[in-house]
Order: C-alpha cells, then sequence, then structure tokens
C-alpha cells in the first residue's frame, strides 16, 4: 500500500506527465488539495519513490531563473501506474455502500 | 542574504539532490517576487529561509537510495560528520580497554585543569561580585616605613570631607558579638560599618532597609543588618525579623535589614551581622592615634585612580601636618580594592594553573601515544578509503571525528570528575583564601572544557594521520609491517617528553613540600604542639566588674582543666601569629620620643599567670606575674620580649620601666 504523501505526490507526477519537476509538483498539489508541502518533503518523497521503482527521472535543461542549474524531471512508471490504481480502487472499495455519502 | 542561504544549501545538502533541489528553490523564490500580489512579494525571502531549512532537514537521511553505497566525493558535511561519529563509536566500542584508558585520562587531565580553573577564576579573571567593582579602592595611610596602614575615625573624617573625587566611602572595622537566643548564646563575626557601607559595595538588602545617615550617631547606632545565612539559621528566614529586638552582647538591638543570598562580602568572608559604627570624635576610640579601622571608597566615574591617589595624599599629607604627633608618615594610599583582596593569592593560583597546564599536557600525550600504537594496526582500513575515494581532507575529517568523541567522552568524564572533587578541594583551602565562596563549575568552566576538548580532539585525531599518509597506501595494501620505524620514534620521543613534565612536577611539589615542613618548624619562641585553642568572651551587664570578670575566668580555666586529656589552661586576648592585631606603640620611660607615634609598636597580649608556663615560653631574665598580681587592677607589670627589649634599651640588660600608649607607668617584669 503507498502511504498518504507518497499517492498523492504520484498523482501529481501523473498530472504533469512526463515534465513534472519540484516546482510544478509542488503547485499542481497546492491547487487540488489545499496543501502547501515543503519542496524539501517533496523532493525526499520522489527519491523514494524513485527507489522503490514507481518513478524514473533525467535531468532536464538549466535555465536562467534558475541561476543556470538543471532542473530533475520525474516520470511515472509503469510500476508505480500499477500501485497507483491499486491503492486507488482499494480506497474506492473500502468507501462504496457507506450509507455516508462517500461517493464522488 | 539570499546568498548566504545558497551557500548553506551548497554546503549542507547531498551532492545528488543538489543541483535539482536548489534550482527549485530559486526558481519559486523567483516567482514568487515577480508575483502581482504584494504579500507574496513581501514573503518570498522568509519562504526561501523556511524552504532551506526544511530542505536541508528533511534530506540529510537519504532513504536506501538509488545508489547502496554513498560515496565519498558525494555526502554533504553533515552527513560524513554523521557517519564518522558513528564509525568512530563503533571502532572504540570494539576496543573498550583502549578507550577506558584514554577516557580515564583524560577525565583525570580534564578534571584536575577544571578544578583548579574554577578555583583560580574568581580570583584571577572575575571582577569583584559588586556594580563597577574596578571602581572601589581602599584608602590606607601610609606610615612611616611606607607601606599602608589602618586609619582611626578622626582620620577618615578629614578624608571625607576633603575627598570630592569619590561617589562613596565607608570606614569600617571587626565586631564579634555574642547573639543571646532564649537557651544560648552564640560568637558571631560581624563588622561595624558606618551607614554607607552597603552603598560604596553597590548592595543592597534583600529584605527591610539598609542603613541611614541618621543611624550612624552614638545614640541611634543599635540597629544591625543580618546576612543571609545568619537569618536562615538563627531567625528561621522568618520575614517578620524586621523591625525585632534582639539581645547582642546584653544590648537590645534592633534588625533592620537582612542581605541576599548572593551578597559576597569579600571585605569580611565569614561576617554575619553588620551594625552601625556610631562613632563621633568625642569618643576616646574614635582618636587618629586608634588606626582600627578600614576604609574602602568608590571613585566617581569620571575620575582616575592617579588623580584620586593625588587626592588623598594631599588630604593625609595636610593632615599629618597639623597633627604631626599622631602621624608617622604623611600622605596615603589608594589601591585597587581586587587587586588588595587577591594580591596575595596570586602567585600561588599562577603557580597551581602552570601545574595543571603541565598535567594537562602529560593526559594528551598519553592518549596521542596509545592512539599512536592503535593506527599501526589500522593503516589498511585507511589504505582502503584512499582507493575508494577518501581524499586526504576525508581521511582527515574522519580521524578528527574519532579523536572528537575520545576527548568529548573525556571531557565530559572531567567535568564530573571536577564537579566531585571540587568541594573537598575547597573545605580543604584555607579561610583567608580570597573569593572562597565564589568557587564553582560554572559556565566559564565548561567553555574551557569545550575549547580543551575541541584543541585535544585535534591532536589526538590528527596524529596518527601524520603517519598514515598516502605513501603508504602501497605499502598498506601489500601487508608490509615495517613502516613501525619512524613512527617508533615518535612515540619514544612523546614518551621521553612525558617523563620530562612529570618529572618537573615532581621536583616542583618536592620543593613545596620542603618549604612546608620548614615553616612548620620555624622555632617561634613557644611550643604549639599538643594545643587547643578556642574563643571566649564574657559581656554584658553581669561582666561589668573585674572581680566577676576573674571569677569567670576561674571557673572557666578550672572547668577546662577538668576535662580528661587537658594538662594546663590559661587565657590570653590574642594568639602568637594569629593574625589579630591588638598593637601598641612602647617606649622607655626614661627615653622620651619626639613623636609618640614613631615609637615601635608591639604586639599586645593580655593573659593570664599561667600563660607563660602553658606556651613554654623560656623566661630569660626577671620573672613572670604571680596570680595575685595579675588581678590586681592597680598594678601595671609587663613582659617583654628579648628583641623588643634589645630595641628599646640596647643591648644594657637592666630592666626598667617603660610607657605605653595608653597605659602609664608598666613596669617591666621579666624578659621571654
Amino acid at each position: 500500500m503507498l502511504g498518504e504523501l507518497e499517492q498523492i505526490v504520484l498523482l501529481a507526477t501523473l498530472r504533469m506527465g512526463e515534465d513534472g519537476y519540484g516546482v510544478t509538483i509542488q503547485s499542481a498539489i497546492r491547487k487540488a488539495t489545499n496543501r502547501d508541502l515543503t519542496l524539501g518533503t517533496i523532493h525526499k518523497t520522489l527519491v523514494r519513490l524513485e527507489a522503490k521503482g514507481m518513478l524514473v527521472s533525467r535531468m532536464g535543461d538549466a535555465e536562467p531563473v534558475r541561476g543556470g542549474r538543471r532542473k530533475r524531471h520525474y516520470k511515472v512508471t509503469p510500476a508505480g501506474l500499477k500501485m497507483l490504481r491499486a491503492s486507488i480502487s482499494a480506497l474506492r472499495r473500502m468507501a462504496s455502500g457507506l450509507a455516508v455519502g462517500l461517493e464522488t | 542574504m539570499t546568498r548566504l542561504v545558497l551557500w548553506l544549501l551548497e554546503t549542507l545538502l547531498p551532492a545528488d539532490a543538489r543541483e535539482a533541489v536548489i534550482g527549485d528553490l530559486v526558481e519559486q523564490y523567483e516567482q514568487e517576487r515577480a508575483s502581482p500580489r504584494l504579500v507574496e512579494r513581501l514573503g518570498a525571502r522568509i519562504h526561501l529561509w523556511r524552504e532551506a531549512v526544511a530542505a536541508i532537514v528533511a534530506l540529510q537521511i537519504t532513504p536506501d537510495s538509488v545508489s547502496a553505497f554513498t560515496p565519498y566525493t558525494r555526502e554533504s558535511l553533515v552527513q560524513s560528520f554523521v557517519s564518522d561519529i558513528r564509525h568512530a563509536v563503533r571502532v572504540l566500542a570494539r576496543s573498550p580497554g583502549f578507550t577506558f584508558l584514554c577516557v580515564a585520562t583524560l577525565a583525570i587531565a580534564i578534571g584536575a585543569t577544571t578544578a583548579i580553573f574554577s578555583v583560580v577564576n574568581p580570583v584571577l579573571l572575575r571582577p569583584l561580585p559588586y556594580p563597577h567593582a574596578e571602581r572601589l579602592v581602599g584608602i590606607y595611610e601610609r606610615s612611616a616605613d611606607n607601606t599602608p596602614d589602618n586609619t582611626g575615625y578622626a582620620t577618615y573624617l578629614d578624608i571625607r570631607q576633603g575627598a570630592t573625587m569619590f561617589e562613596h566611602s565607608t570606614v569600617f572595622g571587626d565586631w564579634q558579638p555574642t547573639i543571646f537566643g532564649d537557651h544560648d548564646a552564640e560568637r558571631v563575626s560581624g563588622q561595624r560599618v558606618s551607614w554607607e557601607y552597603f552603598r560604596t559595595l553597590g548592595v543592597r538588602p534583600a529584605i527591610g532597609r539598609d542603613f541611614e545617615v541618621a543611624d550612624d550617631t552614638p545614640d541611634n547606632s543599635n540597629v544591625v543588618i543580618l546576612s543571609h545565612g545568619l537569618w536562615v539559621r538563627r531567625f528561621g528566614g522568618d520575614v517578620g525579623v524586621i523591625g525585632k529586638p534582639v539581645n547582642i552582647g546584653g544590648i537590645t538591638r534592633t534588625v533592620v535589614g537582612v542581605m541576599p543570598a548572593s551578597f559576597d562580602n569579600v571585605l569580611d568572608p565569614a561576617a554575619q551581622i553588620w551594625r552601625v559604627l556610631g562613632y563621633s570624635t568625642s569618643q576616646p576610640w574614635a582618636c587618629r592615634t586608634c588606626r582600627h579601622l578600614r576604609v574602602v571608597a568608590r571613585i566617581r566615574s569620571d575620575v582616575s585612580p592617579i588623580q584620586a591617589q593625588r587626592q588623598v595624599d594631599a588630604i593625609l599629607t595636610r593632615v599629618s601636618a597639623g597633627f604631626p604627633k599622631e602621624y608617622s608618615g604623611s600622605g596615603g594610599f589608594v589601591l585597587g580594592l581586587q587587586e588588595q583582596i587577591t594580591k596575595e593569592a596570586r602567585p600561588v593560583l599562577y603557580a597551581l594553573l602552570g601545574a595543571v597546564a603541565l598535567v594537562l599536557l602529560i593526559g594528551v600525550a598519553n592518549v596521542v601515544n596509545l592512539q599512536l600504537a592503535r593506527a599501526v594496526r589500522r593503516s589498511e582500513e585507511f589504505a582502503v578509503r584512499a582507493a575508494l575515494g577518501a581524499g586526504r581532507r576525508r581521511l582527515a575529517q574522519q580521524l578528527f571525528g574519532e579523536g572528537l568523541v575520545l576527548a568529548a567522552i573525556g571531557g565530559f568524564a572531567g567535568v564530573a570528575v571536577a564537579y566531585v572533587a571540587l568541594p573537598a578541594l575547597t573545605s580543604r583551602l584555607p579561610e583567608s583564601m580570597p573569593r572562597l565562596g565564589a568557587i564553582a563549575v560554572d559556565w566559564r568552566a565548561l567553555v574551557l572544557v569545550g575549547a580543551i576538548v575541541l584543541v585535544a580532539s585535534a591532536i589526538i585525531g590528527l596524529a596518527p594521520a601524520l603517519h598514515a599518509g598516502r605513501r603508504r597506501l602501497y605499502d598498506a595494501l601489500r601487508g608490509s609491517r615495517t613502516m613501525g620505524g619512524g613512527q617508533h620514534r615518535t612515540r619514544m620521543g612523546i614518551v621521553i617528553g612525558e617523563i620530562a613534565l612529570a618529572l618537573m612536577l615532581m621536583i616542583g611539589a618536592a620543593l613545596l613540600a620542603r618549604s612546608l615542613m620548614r615553616l612548620l618548624s620555624v622555632n617561634a619562641g613557644f611550643d604549639a604542639s599538643h594545643l587547643v585553642t578556642m574563643q571566649v568572651q564574657a559581656t554584658g551587664s553581669r561582666y561589668e566588674s573585674p572581680a566577676s570578670v576573674f571569677a569567670n575566668h576561674d571557673q572557666l580555666l578550672e572547668t577546662v582543666r577538668r576535662v580528661p586529656g587537658v594538662v594546663d589552661a590559661a587565657l590570653a586576648t590574642q594568639l602568637p601569629m594569629g593574625g589579630n592585631i591588638d598593637r601598641y606603640g612602647i617606649a622607655a620611660k626614661d627615653k622620651p620620643l619626639e613623636n609618640p607615634e614613631l615609637a615601635p609598636s608591639a604586639d599586645r597580649y593580655t593573659v593570664s599567670g599561667d600563660f607563660m608556663r602553658l606556651m613554654r615560653i623560656p623566661i630569660l631574665r626577671g620573672r613572670t606575674f604571680t596570680d595575685a598580681e595579675a588581678r590586681d587592677t592597680n598594678v601595671h607589670l609587663i613582659v617583654v620580649s628579648d628583641a623588643l627589649a634589645k630595641r628599646i634599651w640596647g643591648g644594657e640588660g637592666r630592666i626598667r620601666s617603660a610607657n605605653t600608649s595608653d597605659s602609664a607607668d608598666p613596669h617591666v617584669l621579666g624578659k621571654g
């Protein structure tokens, strides 16, 4: 099972397609969940997910706004996608049929 | 400011995360600064700091990252430091004997250093515990032989009147009152002080009030202030003691204040109670020649000590010119109070510091030697590390980390040793040692320990490094054991150095011991063996008449003589070499002096008849008084020492009569 933080980060990375990196992932999370995660937390999670094989990263372009530093782009791997699906459907199954109206 | 953040991030983040993370942070910062919303623009910098701290903390402990082993070149400073410490602890735990030996050596060396430093600190380094203590001075008269002398009350009044350069001044003397409780009487040490005593020092009573000018007259002077210790001990710490009457020496006095517990009375550490001096010039003991008082003053902030000295000199010169028969010298001294109090102790303390520094050196050298011995066996480990990419700096860092762990443990143990040893040490110090109450292991001592630990870590840690250079790599990898040569010489050199230092310490100690033995065996003219002394007092209305005093003395001596083990008992007003000064000028009756103040002064002992016999003082000529003569208040008999007799009468050898400055016409009875 994925942890809550890992799940959020994975989803945000998925949303960003091929080019997700620290800043864009952070703003995607903020828009969708209203939570302000620090870049440190996000990067730590990204590295952990990569170590588990759910993400793969590549170095991108340098940009002047970043002081000439390159970005590290993350992409969800098929294994990661599989874990995500399993995790979300597990949640759905738990929430379905409950009278309190948790269905989306 | 942003440069500082960036530098921190570059230094403290692990290498593989550096570029991407810092880049993201910078991008975020620039985005916020360009934002149309004012709130975001203003908060951008703080936000950057918070993000930076969070990132540094979050990314230190990298999870089982992509590569199984973080190569040396890609570690951050924090990561490498932490791993060094962990490794050092493991290595030390593997050889407990070695570790224990090193820690014990360091504990003793550092502990001794800390303890001695704590003793020396209040005297040598810290100022007196009063506000602007550097402006406190003692004022003394200059006597004929150019030494500082105490003052009489009348002289003090002259000084006070003319001394415009002083903010406050005070005059004080000893007081040994007996406090009468319901069931007991207790003798305490105290001081009789002019009303500005505490104001001059810059302290105030914690409870009640300070003395005031109205108190300092002969009629009103029955007010006292208690020390915190006396207040707690005898009055139960009861705040209601203010205003209560207390029977002191048979006279009812009122407690008006209690000093705070933190008050350190450096002028007389044993004093527990203060009363107002209450002198006036009409009293006989307020005379100029009654030099039993000391003067302390606080110089104004806009005046230099030299100016103050000149003013006091001028005043005292004028006064002694006006009363030539009452002063032996002219002018005065203005001496810094801190210096005065610590002067005698200084050389001793410096010597102690020097000795303990040597002890520290020996301890560290010992540990270094042990490290070097062990380093030979670890050369392979270092060779492997070097092969894996650890540069010289990295290896040195690791060794420093190991030294740090060892030194830090030794430091902690040393502080513990000092805490335990310090009370034992302090209890053996003489009571006259200045600032005795201020001796404690305080933050300054801990800072010293910290500094010692850091320096020691560098020495202990890096000593083997001097031998584990990279050129030994090849030898180490080949398994050669022949590199001991140069190291052996170094270790021998260290041992020789240690023995030399230890020898220095032993010789110093032996010399001190010999001086002490010589001091103790000096023939002082009396036999001090098997003597026990105690202070007694017969005060109050019961003992107004001489007869009642004599009766009390008789009873006292008889009771004491009956105590098993006591061979003899006698009474005396002061003890030889006891530091209690009762001194009078004495001149031969048939050789009067122009200026009586120039008469040689002699310590005066008023004694019971059997004193000479008890102290085994030989009588060279004449005899000592009989008991009957001792009780006859009309007869004034004295016995003088041989030295004094020679001074007054030369070698003439005949016994005459003499004048002393308070009683006329005593007859000289014998010579001892």
